[in-house]
């Protein structure tokens, strides 16, 4: 059984006198596996990424590399003995040295020859090939990018952590990046920590996902298993494109406002619960009797978003593939086909 | 694994504990002045109060606030013509304008004095032309002080203003346009533009509190002409030092107004189109007015001092009367510059680090005390170097003699590191802006980078801080020796054995209005302090932010 | 024959050829830059002892010697102004000097009482006139300037210079304070033109500005021997009435000196006939040594009558002078 590569226990991180950023959380990585802590800002997923490489010290709690406890009470080994690479969010090249000279900065106790070598190989991975003898600031902000990464891959440290890489570059660039990113990553075969609030970017580069809200992870599982079975409101507001419905149990079944359904396994045992409706589950007709009113179409191709609002008060989103004949402010009908049924308690007091 | 917690935590002290011990040298001159106050000298200050007092505080307020306006206005108007129009010789005057900076108060003073007093060529011509009783613009009176020391005093008005209205570019004023506004200097470039020029006023202001040579040459009495008078007219030492605590106070006003001017605002880096274009084009003849004022001002305040020095330099060499010890001056100057800059870059660079690493709230407050030499008049540092120094020798020597017997005699006093010393009180804040900024321009995430690929704090430093600190460090170095070489009233009182600097021989010249002679020295600190002018305007150019913020 | 005085006188030789020991002695000076150093040369050539000059103006080397107290390495103190001779001794910093030699050379008035320092050059302080515009009977006396007809056309130096701050210092020993302010606000109500410098004064008077005013001897004596026929000349003051005000450069040895016997010697060669002619005469002042003969400018200006309050008392009084210009308004 292999050692994780990265694990987290319980870790605490406050700054100032205000709420945690970080609490309690524990994490479990695998070597080779490719993470990603995802949830909008302030949720304390950066600060893990800090703490994890030695940049601020937990106040609580003990970390783990590669079997090695790298930091708790006692112990605090430093970023430079820690053997981490890590991408910045705005890449702190150094603008006094070259391409090369950034790629090679952490390659030490290494021959001239070999240096070179290896500074050669890594660009040559990253698409960089020919730019070497530039500088940061004659670079563009996609080739920066790749700079930098290629620069916390060339010591072949085991570990690379990415503080939002992609989030600096123009959203056209991005998707191309992204892939590019990807396959250097997955090439690499090293252990991926990487942290955003772009969700595509986690869905498609993660083999991992873990959601974080509050400085608490909410939820860790593949891509598919959380946009699937969202455990809380919070991950499903996230991760998928949803409306939630209040719903009451009795039984094996729930009713709601727009009809009533089987609960399903696996159901919370209260009976307020919340219906996941997500939003290419809906269907909607004209309907002079129907419990909703349509608010507003927005274009999303190829079809529409239209927005409902039904009797409670509630608000519906449909969207399809082609555009149901309706217009804003006419009465329809709100039918749901649910794949799978999620039902979340409704823990909330308003 | 060893516990490296700790030992980072005391690193952070040490650093800490140092920067302290440099507030604290550099606050101990002044302290010792103040410990003056507890003696009481009722006399003297009665007399004072009945004969002159008044004429001192309402000459100086008068004069801060004549500087102040006309240094202000001169200063800000320039700055704006040149940001934000074009007119002919723009680009030339843009840089040029800064000159002046380079030439002293006392020099341009007694240039002034020579050209203008009554027994000059100007006045002389004037009579010849219109008679005896023509009228000439004599400069030893309120306006010419006022007009001599704006002339030299202006540019740290203009330097922040133009870096102030350039940073704001062209978007603000189209906007204001476009809503219909007729007057953007008013209603949008100076309220944006507002927090740079109180800065570059204080500056500005600063220089007009602490400067002995020019108001003396003037014959116009402020605070520090009263406290040399009751120093050496009425071997009053005790009581001239209360007199330095009272011109302090004015110091300590004229920061909190700074302080207050600047509101909370902060230098911003704005890129775009530059506000040159954004104001529709002048019309000729507004535009050859423009060029006239910039020439005009320019002539005034460099061309012309510069010129006569240069002209009086040349006749002194004919006349062989050129100091023979031109050399050895020029040499002390160097040397003694070039201690008091290694000195200082040191002290700013423990301040610098220590406000980086161990957090600013607690050291902000070492560096705004070392920061209020800049404030205190080469004087008034002065007596309070020789009293420590000299309580320093005289423990030293008791000391020494008592466990070997051995008569020690003057280490400290009147040795070069007295006045090193010196220097370093009143100069380590303008090595400490400097580095600071530039410390501020390397994003902390370029140390996090440097250490998560294995980079140990030393190597830091070396790889990554120094060569980007290159230029900071550089510039400090030229700002501290420029200005050493234009410092006079300290280096007067505690420089050592026979060493005189170029500045204490034009000033002794002077005062034995030995014009002529005194012109190749005075010439030499010009030409020398042309040196952070141009540097100056390199960065501005670049677009660095320049004087402290 | 005998060698032996042979190679006595050999060795004499010998020793007479070597290098001096090291002999120095320190000197703190307030005298600028002309006139001292051909009288010290001469010094250092009869006597192999090497002079050591630290140059400042007054205030700096008062405070430095007081500052350096005890450690201080100063052997003579050199000023151009009794006041500061008188200070310096009041605090402690000049020693006694018993010489016989020094008691002859310098006249009792022109030196200080307890011996502690010693007049090497004299100048007198007079009122200086337009030779165009001002005829000599209309002259008089230091109190005459503040007469109404002086009005707009009396220049004054600054009561900021040390000369003028000894000029009322010994016109107070001599009148008393009330009578000396009176003459300063007789001065002030005449409008005078504050100057900087007796050069420039001079100049003034020259050029127009005004019509008489006081300077101190050797910078008339200096413009004439540059620019003859510059028209002003002196007028002796106070003559039959006091005197003319004179002051005087002076030396003490200070009160740790480490070369003390070389500092007597200095003194005394300074005010020996051979050193007074080089000394005064290059900076135009008046010997002290009744022996010497001063400069021709100032042998054809003619004799006057010196004041004869002791040149000590302008320094006792220098504090009370400086108060009485600031009550009297004249700057």
């Amino acid at each position: 059984m292999s050692v994780p590569q990265i694990v987290l226990e319980s870790v605490r991180k406050r700054f100032g006198a205000g709420a945690a950023a970080v609490d309690s959380l524990s994490l479990s990585i695998e070597p080779g596996e490719t993470f990603a802590l995802f949830g909008p800002s302030g949720c304390g997923k950066t600060t893990a990424l800090r703490l994890i490489a030695g940049f601020e010290r937990p106040d609580d709690g003990r970390i783990r590399l590669g079997g090695r406890i790298v930091a708790d009470g006692d112990v605090d080994v430093p970023p430079e003995e820690r053997r981490i690479g890590f991408v910045f969010q705005d890449y702190a090249l150094f603008p006094h040295l070259t391409v090369e000279g950034n790629v090679g900065f952490g390659l030490r106790g290494v021959g001239s020859r070999d240096k070179a070598a290896r500074i050669g190989e890594v660009l040559g991975l990253s698409r960089l090939q020919g730019l070497g003898h530039r500088f940061p600031h004659e670079l563009s902000g996609g080739q920066q990018q790749r700079v930098a990464v290629a620069r916390a891959l060339a010591p072949d440290f085991p570990v690379v952590l990415l503080d939002e890489p992609l989030s600096n570059l123009d959203a056209s660039l991005r998707g191309s990046l992204r892939a590019e990113l990807h396959q250097i990553l997955k090439a690499s075969g090293k252990t991926v920590l990487l942290v955003t609030h772009d969700r595509e970017e986690a869905f498609e580069m993660a083999d991992r996902i873990g959601v974080m809200s509050g400085g608490r992870l909410q939820q860790v599982g593949a891509p598919e298993d959380l946009h699937r079975r969202p455990a809380t409101e919070e991950v499903a507001r996230l991760v998928c494109d949803a409306c939630f419905l209040p719903a009451r149990r009795s039984g094996h079944s729930i009713s709601t406002e727009i009809g009533a359904f089987p609960a399903g396994a696996g159901a919370p045992a209260v009976e307020d619960v919340i219906l996941l409706v997500r939003e290419d589950e809906v269907s909607i007709r004209r309907d002079d009797s129907g419990e909703g009113v349509v608010e507003n179409r927005v274009f999303r191709g190829p079809g529409h978003v239209i927005h409902v609002r039904l009797q409670s008060g509630a608000a519906i989103r449909c969207r399809r593939d082609e555009t149901p004949d309706v217009a804003v402010g006419e009465r329809v009908k709100v039918r749901l086909e649910p794949r799978v049924i999620v039902l979340l308690p409704r823990n909330r007091g308003a | 694994m060893p516990a490296i917690g700790k030992a980072r935590r005391q690193n952070l002290g040490g650093f800490s504990a140092a920067a302290w011990l440099v507030a604290v040298v550099v606050a101990a001159p002044v302290l010792a002045v103040v410990w003056n106050l507890l003696t009481p000298r009722w006399e003297v200050w009665q007399h004072l109060a009945q004969t002159m007092l008044f004429e001192l505080v309402r000459n100086t307020a008068l004069l801060l606030l004549g500087v102040g306006l006309l240094a202000g206005v001169l200063g800000t108007s320039l700055a704006w013509l040149v940001s934000a129009h074009r007119f002919p010789g723009r680009s030339f005057f843009e840089w040029a304008l800064v000159l002046p900076m380079a030439v002293p108060a006392y020099v341009i003073a007694f240039v002034f004095a020579g050209l203008f007093g009554y027994t000059g060529p100007v006045a002389t011509y004037l009579r010849a032309a219109f008679g005896p009783d023509a009228f000439f613009p004599d400069v030893r009176t309120y306006p010419g002080v006022v007009v001599v020391m704006s002339l030299v005093l202006y540019p740290y008005v203009y330097l922040l203003a133009r870096a102030g209205f350039a940073s704001l570019g062209a978007a603000p004023f189209e906007a204001a346009r476009s809503l219909g506004s007729r007057h953007p200097f008013w209603r949008v470039g100076f309220p944006l533009a507002r927090p740079a020029i109180a800065t570059g006023l204080a500056l500005a202001l600063m220089e007009t509190l602490a400067d002995f040579g020019a108001v003396s040459v003037l014959g116009y009495r402020t605070f520090t002409t009263a406290i040399y008078r009751v120093w050496f007219g009425m071997f009053d030492r005790v009581a001239a030092g209360q007199l330095a605590v009272a011109l302090m106070l004015f110091a300590v006003v004229l920061l909190s107004f700074e302080r207050w001017a600047r509101g909370r605002a902060r230098f911003v880096q704005r890129h775009g189109r530059p506000a040159t274009e954004a104001l529709p084009p002048l019309s000729s003849a507004r535009a050859l007015v423009a060029s006239g004022f910039c020439g005009g001002v320019l002539f005034f305040a460099f061309l012309l001092p510069t010129g006569v020095l240069a002209y009086w330099t040349a006749r002194a060499a004919v006349e062989q009367k050129l100091p023979p010890n031109f050399g050895s001056l020029l040499t002390n100057t160097l040397a003694l510059g070039a201690a008091a800059a290694l000195t200082t870059l040191a002290a700013a660079l423990v301040l610098a680090y220590g406000q980086r690493l161990a957090g600013s709230r607690s050291l902000a407050w070492a560096s705004r005390i070392a920061g209020l030499g800049y404030a205190v008049p080469g004087s008034v540092i002065a007596v309070g170097v020789l009293l420590i120094l000299s309580g320093a020798d005289r423990a030293l020597g008791r000391l020494v003699e008592r466990t070997t017997g051995v008569e020690l005699g003057l280490v400290l006093t009147g040795s070069a590191l007295g006045l090193v010393f010196a220097y370093l009180v009143r100069f380590v804040s303008v090595a400490f802006y400097t580095v600071e900024a530039g410390l501020e321009s390397i994003a902390p995430s370029l140390d996090e980078a440097a250490r998560s690929l294995g980079a140990t704090p030393r190597r830091l430093l070396s790889r990554i801080h120094a060569p980007l600190l290159k230029g900071s460090v550089l510039t400090a170095s030229i700002l501290v020796l420029v200005d050493v070489m234009k410092e006079m009233p300290a280096t007067m009182l505690i420089r050592p054995f026979g060493t005189d600097t170029l500045a204490v021989d034009v000033w002794q010249r002077t005062a034995e209005s030995m014009w002529r002679e005194a012109s190749l020295p005075a010439l030499t600190i010009v030409l020398a302090g042309l040196l952070p002018v141009i540097l100056l305007v390199r960065l501005g150019r670049r677009g660095q932010s320049v004087l402290p913020s | 024959m005998n060698s032996q005085p042979l190679v006595l006188g050999f060795l004499a030789a010998l020793a007479a050829a070597l290098p001096v020991s090291s002999q120095e002695v320190n000197v703190y000076s307030t005298r600028s830059h002309y006139g001292s150093e051909p009288a010290f040369e001469l010094f250092t050539k009869k006597t192999g002892i090497k002079v050591n000059f630290f140059m400042g103006n007054n205030n700096e080397v008062l405070e430095r010697l007081r500052a350096e107290g005890k450690n201080s390495p100063a052997d003579v103190m050199v000023t151009v102004d009794a006041g500061n001779l008188w200070n310096a001794a009041r605090e402690g910093l000049l020693a006694p000097v018993e010489s016989e030699t020094l008691a002859k050379n310098v006249p009792a008035h022109l030196r200080d009482p307890e011996n502690r320092w010693f007049g090497l050059a004299v100048r007198a302080r007079t009122i200086m006139y337009s030779t165009e515009r001002v005829k000599p009977a209309e002259l008089s006396t230091y109190e005459g300037l503040a007469d109404p007809k002086w009005k707009g056309r009396l220049c004054l130096r600054t009561s900021n210079s040390i000369y003028n701050q000894s000029l009322l210092a010994a016109a107070i020993e001599r009148m008393g304070v009330p009578k000396t302010e009176e003459m300063v606000r007789g001065w002030v109500a005449n409008a005078p033109t504050i100057l900087d410098g007796d050069t420039t004064l001079l100049e003034a008077i020259a050029a127009g500005q005004c019509d008489v005013g006081i300077t101190n001897s050797y910078y008339l004596a200096r413009l004439v021997s540059e620019k003859p026929g510059f028209p002003v000349a002196p007028f002796w003051a106070n003559q039959g009435k006091g005197g003319t005000h004179v002051n005087i450069s002076g030396g003490g040895v200070t009160a740790h000196a480490k070369n003390r016997a070389n500092a007597i010697r200095l003194l005394e060669f300074l005010t020996s006939a051979e050193a007074q002619a080089t000394l005064a005469a290059s900076s135009f002042e008046y010997p002290v040594s009744p022996q010497a003969k001063p400069h021709a400018i100032l042998e054809k200006w003619g004799a006057f009558e010196q004041e004869t309050v002791g040149v000590a008392a302008t320094g006792k009084n220098q504090a009370e002078a400086v108060k009485l210009a600031d009550r009297a308004g004249y700057r």
